[in-house]
């Protein structure tokens, strides 16, 4: 009883000094990374691979860290030779599903960074699903052409 | 005697003909194939117009006679496409060699009121020093567009600071006369580039 209840106390503890969150269920993030950029650069893409191994579809609701302002994320396309981004309201991925962040494709836009980047650098990253949110860390990479 | 006015009908005849032929190889546009992209049959002049270097120096058209000129429409929040394709240049730049001093690469910015001349110019000479970058009041940004053939266009987003802007992908080719000369389009891939660039650099000096 005694153990038990240092233990709650130490969870509390810890929660109060930061936002301690349950993972989202079945969510993998593979291959996280981030193309290196101009250091004055205020946006910062993010690419990585999404999975559910869960029996539960996901909703991922918002992402954010601590190293950017804002975190949001985009649709690129091209429509007759026009590139467009829009923004996503959030992302789906079916049980057993998986959804790529890719280069031409959806991407993280990375707000505002706190600090530039340069090459093998890494940054957390929080992707959200509710009251649960999985951290997945981000390399920052020399973007190949 | 009809021997004779014979023998100079047919050399009358060949004349013509050799005229016909010499005027035919020497007027005809040199056949220049591009394998990323269009050619225009032939260069349209464009209007004057008047931007922004990030040397704090007025970009107009004169800046773009004398050499080869490749536009590449973007903005730098742009952070998917656009690097890749700047750092895409960057190696067509060094695969360019010796030719490439005779070729300008040119980041133009149509986010004028975001990209500064001066933030836009520190963001492109990450890739190359040599790259140029400019920008300029929409009215004039609005002329060039309408005159090479790109349009953009201003798309909210979910703030009012990260609004997006929609704009042609196709890289944009102006000869030395300061002229239209056609367009390289996406996917691009940097040999092809080269191996087109060079092409038109050789045949055109």
């Amino acid at each position: 009883m005694r153990v038990k209840l240092s233990a709650i106390t130490l969870l509390l503890a810890g929660a109060a000094a930061a936002p301690a969150y349950a993972d989202c269920k079945g969510l993998k993030i593979d291959n996280a990374w981030i193309p290196e950029a101009p250091p004055v650069a205020s946006v910062l893409a993010g690419f990585a691979s999404l999975s559910n191994d869960g029996d539960q579809p996901l909703h991922i609701d918002a992402v954010d860290g601590a190293d950017f302002g804002s975190v949001e994320l985009h649709q690129m396309s091209m429509e007759g030779g026009m590139m467009q981004m829009r923004p996503l309201q959030g992302l789906d991925l079916p049980a057993h599903g998986s959804v790529a962040l890719a280069e031409g494709g959806k991407h993280l836009m990375l707000m505002n960074p706190k600090h530039p980047f340069k090459a093998g650098d890494a940054s957390v990253v929080l992707f959200h699903c509710g009251k649960q949110a999985t951290p997945a860390r981000f390399t920052v990479k020399a973007a190949q052409p | 005697m009809s021997n004779r006015l014979l023998s100079w009908g047919l050399l009358a005849g060949f004349a013509v003909l050799i005229g016909i032929v010499a005027g035919l190889v020497v007027l005809r546009p040199a056949s220049v194939q591009i394998q990323s992209g269009t050619l225009l049959q032939q260069a349209r002049p464009i209007a004057d117009f008047s931007l922004n270097g990030s040397d704090g120096k007025p970009f107009t058209k004169a800046d773009l006679a004398g050499h080869w000129s490749v536009i590449y429409v973007g903005y730098t929040h742009c952070p998917d496409v656009c690097p890749t394709t700047l750092a895409q240049l960057k190696a067509v730049e060094k695969g360019l060699g010796e030719d490439a001093g005779k070729i300008r690469f040119i980041f133009l910015s149509i986010d004028p009121e975001r990209d500064t001349p001066e933030a836009l110019g520190q963001y492109t000479h990450y890739f190359s020093p040599d790259f140029l970058a400019v920008t300029g009041p929409n009215a004039q940004l609005d002329i060039l567009g309408a005159n090479l053939g790109f349009v953009y266009a201003k798309v909210p987003g979910a703030t009012p600071q990260s609004y997006l802007m929609d704009h042609s992908s196709a890289l944009i080719l102006i000869n030395p006369r300061a002229g239209l000369a056609g367009y390289l389009t996406p996917p691009f891939k940097t040999d092809a580039l080269v191996g087109d660039l060079k092409q038109l650099v050789e045949k055109s000096s």
